[in-house]
């Protein structure tokens, strides 16, 4: 049976943005399942976000997305609608193989590129440049099965003991925050699940 | 006027955030800049933060500040029996980076090691302050297991390393913690452990290597 790893993420977290790109690259590297968990965010289910803190987020992932070389910066906070929309467009993504792509792309559009995801043309071109087709992606908007799933998500979250985005859970425990992968990792080392390394012909080892 | 508002809140805000963080990242550090450690005794991350920030400081030549807390975190935050009980696993895999194990599996609350950030607080200007500060921790969260902190073998550890008993009276004490606590948020931060180095925060636990980058390349600039 296939190990697991739960990817709980925000669109609204700039943490679960810096984590994206890294966390999709897991299952190459391991052989796990990445089960995807797209979750409401923390100011959409009444955990208190104070003004420091707010800030504090802000430059430390400007901080952390410099180091990391990702795009940060140009913003449009997408809470509210775009969030909706980009969680229920995510469902269909995955059902489609598409995942990784849009959720990379649009995450990158809301903290890298200021894209209003709550408005049609710029979340279509967004859609349509990771391979999903608009119509399916108002269908998916409107779709109450894939709300449901968010909540079910969201509140498996809280189930666990967790509140914050990115976690990830491997084998009943909790790494949050994008700065712990590798921690995960180092787990996933000692549960002797690392794929062995593909030898590349031509190439001296 | 609310799209407009809304455009302020969404999109050119965050953006001025941003520009203004990394303009201050390249500001060169003044002459007589510190690092700020402003940590509370029943928070796990303490223990990884400062043991390292004393490395850093020593390295760099930069005075380290220590400003104990009692008082911290979000007022009614509903997730903080969560944090507390999540901070103990995760401080415990960052000590395993260096090879380290937490000995503690439960949280302490902040009534349970008070005595300590007492005691530390009695050190203010003393030379004793890093060190006992640094070894009550260790014993704290790496030795003592999951039983509760007892303040005679706490004395003992105060006696070795200052030389003094440590004090009985602590309304004074008391004052200064809570002086502490409203620097801290006067200054832009709530949390335990915050470093703040010429006016940058910092969780101190989790980004050290941050810090020693941030102390490298203000020493070359300035």
């Amino acid at each position: 049976m296939t190990a697991t790893v739960e990817y709980f993420f925000s669109f609204r977290s700039p943490y679960s943005y810096l984590s994206a790109a890294r966390a999709f690259a897991l299952p190459a590297r391991y052989d796990i399942e990445l089960v995807w968990r797209g979750v409401r965010p923390m100011a959409m289910r009444g955990q208190p976000l104070p003004r420091d803190k707010q800030l504090y987020i802000l430059r430390d992932a400007a901080r952390e997305a410099d180091r990391l070389g990702l795009p940060f910066g140009r913003i449009h906070d997408p809470l509210g609608d775009g969030v909706w929309r980009c969680l229920c467009i995510a469902e269909l993504a995955n059902q489609r193989g598409l995942l990784a792509g849009f959720v990379t792309r649009a995450a990158q559009a809301i903290w890298g590129e200021a894209v209003e995801v709550a408005a049609d043309a710029p979340l279509r071109a967004v859609c349509e440049a990771s391979g999903l087709d608009w119509a399916d992606c108002q269908r998916a908007i409107a779709n109450a099965d894939y709300r449901a799933q968010v909540e079910a998500n969201t509140a498996r979250l809280a189930a666990l003991g967790q509140w914050g985005v990115p976690t990830f859970v491997h084998d009943g425990e909790a790494y949050w925050g994008q700065d712990r992968i590798e921690d995960l990792e180092a787990a996933l080392d000692r549960a002797g699940l690392r794929r062995p390394v593909t030898r590349i012909e031509g190439i001296a080892a | 006027m609310t799209g407009l508002k809304e455009r302020l809140r969404r999109r050119w805000l965050p953006r001025l955030v941003v520009a203004l963080a990394r303009r201050q990242r390249a500001r060169p550090l003044s002459g007589d800049a510190a690092i700020e450690l402003y940590f509370a005794c029943d928070d796990p991350g303490a223990v990884i933060a400062l043991p390292a920030l004393l490395a850093l400081a020593h390295a760099h030549g930069v005075p380290l500040q220590l400003y104990p807390l009692i008082a911290r975190g979000i007022a009614d935050d509903p997730a903080a029996e969560a944090r507390a009980r999540h901070a103990v696993r995760d401080a415990d895999r960052l000590a395993r980076r260096d090879g380290r194990r937490l000995s503690r599996s439960q949280p302490l609350t902040a009534t349970d090691t008070a005595f300590l950030a007492r005691w530390i607080e009695s050190l203010r200007g003393q030379p004793g302050m890093a060190a006992f500060a640094a070894a009550a921790l260790e014993r704290l969260w790496l030795v003592d297991g999951d039983t509760l902190p007892a303040p005679d073998a706490y004395a003992a550890l105060y006696r070795r390393l200052t030389g003094s008993a440590p004090p009985i009276a602590e309304a004074g004490a008391d004052t200064a913690l809570a002086a502490n606590h409203r620097r801290l948020r006067r200054l832009g931060h709530w949390e335990s452990p915050a470093a703040r180095i010429g006016g940058e925060w910092f969780f101190a636990h989790e980004r050290l290597a941050q810090i020693a980058e941030c102390l490298d390349r203000r020493k070359a600039r300035a």
